[in-house]
């Protein structure tokens, strides 16, 4: 039996810090992964789709991405698919009338059995407790799918928001603890309770640069099962775009257009249809301009978003200002001998010579 | 430290040139033009190396203002003593830095690491300031007043020196810069427009924005509750109004198997009713059957029968008539010799009047002419009334005026029937008389006779007209019976098949064997069709329940009702799902306002950051200003006033606490401004010899004076000629001038 592994879709997200045009462009997007992988598990018989939470991105969705959302499920029947509502969304329960091929798990502990001996239990997100997590019973002879949107904890209390305490799940026999909240993907299974294993699926389409994993990768897992046993395990990556992340060193960038051709040269291979973060670190000396709105203005057609995040540091030693007889001079001793961060120094002396220089300050 | 000698092996105009150092005062006699400022820039290089800013005007880039002209090697050597010990430092500048060789020899020519591998500290070394500093208290450049004004303050003037700026407020210009950027951050006046103003304004207003979408969440929740109890008053107005009409559907049903009932018991009477008639019918028919019967026929014989005995009739009377007839024939035909008589009678007579009447025509004329007569006269009274009432009228002579004016009248009416009179006769006379006798009694006699005959001739001749007719009419005559007797046959036979209820003329039995065969075929028309109406019922419909009008009524009116309350309910879900959705709408932003709430405070955070740094900045510079002013406002004052004193100038120089230069003159302080060019600029070199001494804190720079005189008078030159050459105890100073006489 063929079975997908999914969650944390975000349909409805504002996409917030594009402008309106880009954000619909991505919310459709957002939607036509979503729609995709419906009629890839129809056109490819799979049996049931786990929708492991935050199916939606707020709790109140609006009318017209419902209908569109269920009747992407309801078209793709005879596929099942089980959904636990997670930290963002709330559940169908004020909704009428749900496909017949959509399966909540509103009200506690519920369990649905699919064929083949396997089990799909699942608890919304919003009825963690101790006293659920200790009250949950699985049968042992089946194998069992467990749906858990949450942040997974190795302790046995629940008290924290989402926790998913495997210290009390560990003696269930869970054959596949389905998670969901973090958007990247545990490519290898980990292992959970005496026989089975677990993983979070990340998720279907990348929204921010918060998600640029180290794993890659942005889609579902399609998992076989046979004669309880999980036999085969595929990643689909489906996302339309990658969030990227390049970080340029200025350090030996003399002029504006040194820093320009380094994000350039750091850029080149990033596809025209990826967002791009681009972080500029290193020391950089004090005559550098870096300019960074016009770096932004120049480089943000290249790539179908663009933030441009400066960690560099201004590249000052106060031994070579030991002898600056000059109000630069005693101005960088004075910032040295004031007790604060490296961050804030840098900065006041960076800010501090610009103004000395005549030159106008970046805000 | 001492500088001995110098080779310049390329550096701007200078190539391969050797330069004698070892004098306390170095004084060079050139024309302008010779390349004072490219020596001295030399030996800048020599002591800080290449200067390795990356500014990119030929006047700022050392390294491509001194490229030699003629090309070879860029660089040179110098030799001087430090610590009384003697080096020499070597430099060769390349395209780049990265091409550029220094290097530091001790007496016995080993390279030394003193200064540094590269000879990088040799002048930090050797003066304690770096390079900036040295360039802008070691050469004194001719007529330039790098310090500005005089009467500005001495810190503006240090700090324009120590910033290296030509203007006095290059530290205002680097806290007004600070100022400006605090301004767009954090704007102090209203409206505030800085950036952390309106990223607070946009904050509060997301605050209330998300309260909204939080409210309009509650308001959805509010609203779906609303529309769920609309939905259920609906369902449950709904279901009323199902049973209702289900009710009202019974009832219509009852009624109509009421209707039913009565409908077959009302054709079960029908049928009843029928066939009892047709039972009766059927007894008066006998075994006759009654679609058989020859009504046409019958009638037709009845017709003729009744239409032969009634021209019997009529032949019978008429008959009667012939005799009446033949009566009548004789008698006219004795009126008609009887009239002849008469008029044979008056023929004669006339005859002899005609005789007579020839000689009447005489008095005939007689007659008329008195007639004539007769006439005039009454026309001509008739003419005298008028005129005489006429006269009356007019004149009103004692006489009523209505009577005058009835006299015209009549008058009048006379006079127009005399001329009338008149008129006819005098145009028509009298017609001559045509009768046959004169005498009129006796003419009309005669035409009395003319017409009886004319019309005894005239009834004669009818009269045996019609006997010829009723001649026809007696063969026609015996025809006729034959066939009525036939007939009246033929109808007693038949109509003896049927039972009459009582004895009738044919043509009564006629109309009563037609209607009783209409009525037996309609009759069991009527059987027929009531029994096919009575089969279509299939079974008997049982026995009707009581149906009450009331009880339909109630049923309309609760219908009625809950058919309103139906509608009430519908529009009452309409409204609050639109208001929901409307709701959910305004709360599916909280999300977009919660990212964007993210942003700006994600924003503010760095620009809080920025505006730390940049008020941090602001107040470090200004400390740094004070630091420096403090450290050198008093030494430079003292100095001054010790240079001052050399130079033999009676003012001396004091500086407010402010640091601004006043004159003090027998106690008094005046401001500089007072006194001449050649004053001030002599105050403003002690000042900066004053800063240079308070600077260089190790070995003392040496000084190049670029005709520094050139505004004092002679006894000014001569003081301060004696000033350097006691400078010259403690520092080496390069003296340049174009003039003989203001040699040292």
């Amino acid at each position: 039996m063929k079975i997908i592994h999914t969650a944390d879709i975000h349909l409805g997200s504002a996409f917030q810090g594009l402008s309106l045009q880009k954000a619909q462009i991505r919310q459709t997007e957002l939607l036509d992964g979503f729609r995709r992988l419906c009629v890839f598990a129809k056109e490819n018989g799979v049996a049931a789709v786990l929708l492991v939470g935050d199916l939606f991105d707020e709790k109140h969705v609006v009318k017209s991405l419902m209908q569109q959302t269920l009747s992407f499920i309801r078209d793709a029947a005879p596929v099942a698919f089980f959904y636990v509502s997670g930290n963002h969304d709330e559940g169908f329960e004020d909704y009428e009338p749900l496909p017949e091929n959509f399966y909540t798990f509103a009200g506690g502990w519920k369990s649905y059995d699919i064929g083949e001996n396997i089990l799909v239990t699942g608890l919304d997100t919003r009825r963690f407790s101790m006293e659920n997590f200790t009250s949950l019973r699985l049968n042992p002879d089946k194998y069992n799918f467990l749906l858990l949107h949450g942040e997974r904890t190795d302790s046995a209390n629940a008290n924290a928001a989402y926790a998913i305490p495997l210290g009390i799940l560990k003696n269930q026999p869970i054959d596949y603890l389905a998670l969901g909240h973090y958007h990247q993907p545990d490519l290898q299974t980990l292992p959970v309770g005496v026989r089975g294993v677990m993983r979070y699926c990340g998720c279907l389409e990348g929204r921010g640069f918060d998600e640029i994993g180290e794993c890659g990768g942005r889609g579902f897992f399609l998992l076989d099962i046979q004669n309880k046993r999980l036999q085969g395990e595929k990643f689909y990556s489906v996302a339309t775009r990658e969030s990227r992340l390049a970080r340029v060193d200025i350090s030996h960038c003399q002029t504006y257009f040194d820093v320009e051709n380094a994000v350039l040269t750091q850029t080149k291979d990033v596809p025209q249809k990826d967002p791009v973060k681009i972080v500029l670190c290193g020391n950089y000396r004090s005559e550098l301009k870096k300019d960074l709105s016009l770096l932004a203005t120049r480089l943000q057609e290249r790539f179908f978003y663009l933030r441009i995040k400066d960690e560099s540091r201004l590249a000052i030693d106060p031994k070579d200002f030991a002898n600056d007889i000059s109000q630069r001079g005693e101005f960088i001793r004075e910032a040295y001998a004031q007790p604060m961060s490296e961050e804030q120094r840098s900065e006041i002396i960076e800010v501090g010579l610009k103004a000395l220089a005549g030159e106008t300050i970046d805000l | 430290m001492r500088m001995i000698s110098a080779h310049v092996s390329g550096f701007g105009c200078f190539y391969d040139k050797k330069f004698d150092l070892a004098q306390d005062i170095v004084q060079i006699k050139q024309d302008n033009g010779w390349g004072k400022t490219t020596f001295v820039d030399f030996l800048e290089c020599m002591f800080y190396g290449m200067d390795e800013s990356r500014k990119r005007s030929v006047e700022e880039n050392f390294r491509v203002k001194y490229r030699p002209f003629q090309g070879g090697v860029f660089g040179g050597t110098l030799t001087f003593t430090y610590q009384n010990q003697t080096y020499r430092v070597e430099r060769v500048f390349g395209e780049k830095p990265s091409q550029d060789t220094s290097k530091v020899y001790d007496t016995n020519n080993f390279p030394t690491s003193l200064f540094g591998e590269r000879a990088e500290r040799l002048g930090e070394t050797l003066f304690g300031v770096d390079r900036e500093s040295y360039r802008r208290s070691v050469y004194l450049p001719q007529g330039e007043i790098p310090t500005g004004a005089f009467t500005d303050d001495i810190k503006g003037k240090l700090t324009a020196l120590l910033a290296s700026t030509n203007q006095t407020d290059g530290e205002t210009d680097a806290v007004a810069i600070l100022e400006k950027a605090e301004r767009e951050l954090r704007s102090k006046r209203a409206p505030y427009k800085g950036k952390l103003d309106e990223i607070d304004a946009r904050l509060t207003q997301l605050t209330t924005l998300r309260a909204e979408a939080a409210r309009a969440a509650e308001l959805s929740a509010s609203y779906t509750q609303k529309e769920k109890q609309a939905v259920a008053a609906l369902q449950s107005a709904e279901e009323g109004y199902a049973q209702t009409e289900r009710a009202l559907s019974e009832y219509e049903r009852r009624k109509e198997r009421a209707a039913n009932r009565l409908a077959y018991e009302q054709l079960q009477n029908r049928v009843t009713q029928a066939e009892s008639r047709l039972a009766a019918l059927d007894e008066f028919f006998g075994q006759t059957t009654p679609r058989t019967v020859n009504l046409a026929g019958i009638r037709a014989a009845v017709d003729e029968y009744y239409t032969l005995k009634a021209e019997e009739e009529r032949l019978q009377s008429r008959w009667a008539e012939l005799q009446t007839l033949t009566n009548e024939k004789e008698r006219a035909l004795g009126e008609l010799a009887a009239c002849e008589k008469a008029l044979d009678t008056f023929r004669m007579l006339s005859q002899a009047q005609q005789r007579k009447a020839k000689g009447e025509d005489v008095h005939e004329k007689k007659e008329n002419k008195k007639r004539k007569g007769k006439r005039m006269g009454y026309a001509l009274i008739a003419i005298c009334l008028f005129l005489g009432a006429l006269l009356i009228g007019i004149s009103q002579i004692n006489v009523d005026a209505v009577l005058g004016w009835s006299f015209t009248g009549v008058g009048g009416l006379g006079l127009l029937i005399s001329m009338r009179i008149f008129w006819k006769n005098a145009f028509s006379p009298a017609p001559k008389s045509t009768d046959a006798f004169a005498d009129k009694t006796l003419n009309e006699e005669y035409e009395r006779a003319k017409t009886e005959h004319a019309a005894a001739q005239e009834n004669y001749q009818r009269l045996c007209e019609r006997e010829k007719q009723f001649t026809a009419l007696k063969d026609e005559r015996a025809g006729q019976t034959e066939r009525l007797q036939a007939l009246d046959k033929a109808i007693q036979a038949f109509l003896q098949n049927f039972a009459f209820a009582q004895t009738y003329d044919y043509r009564a039995a006629l109309c009563s064997l037609q209607e009783n065969v209409e009525s037996h075929a309609a009759l069991t028309e009527e059987v027929h069709v009531a029994k096919e109406q009575l089969a279509a019922f299939g079974e008997e419909p049982t026995q009707a329940e009581n149906i009450s009008e009331d009880e339909y009524l109630t049923l309309k009116r609760k219908k009625a009702v809950l058919d309103s309350e139906k509608r009430a309910a519908s529009e009452s879900k309409a409204y609050y799902a639109a208001k929901r959705e409307e709701a959910q709408l305004q709360a599916a932003k909280d999300g977009t306002y919660r990212a964007e709430e993210k942003a700006c405070a994600a924003e503010k955070a760095r620009l809080e950051k920025r505006l730390f740094a940049v008020r941090a900045a602001k107040e470090l510079i200004i400390r740094a200003r004070h630091n420096l002013a403090a450290r050198y406002l008093t030494p430079v004052e003292e100095g001054c006033k010790r240079y001052v004193l050399a130079m033999g100038i009676d003012k001396s120089v004091r500086f407010s606490a402010d640091g601004i230069p006043y004159a003090e003159e027998r106690g008094i302080l005046k401001e500089t401004d007072y006194y001449s060019k050649g004053l001030r600029g002599l105050w403003d070199f002690c000042i900066r010899l004053a800063l240079a001494d308070c600077m260089f804190t190790g070995e003392k720079p040496l000084l190049v004076l670029d005709d520094p005189f050139t505004d004092l008078d002679d006894t000014k030159t001569e003081l301060g000629k004696k000033l350097l050459r006691t400078l010259s105890k403690d520092r080496q100073i390069v003296y340049c001038t174009c003039k003989q006489e203001r040699m040292l």
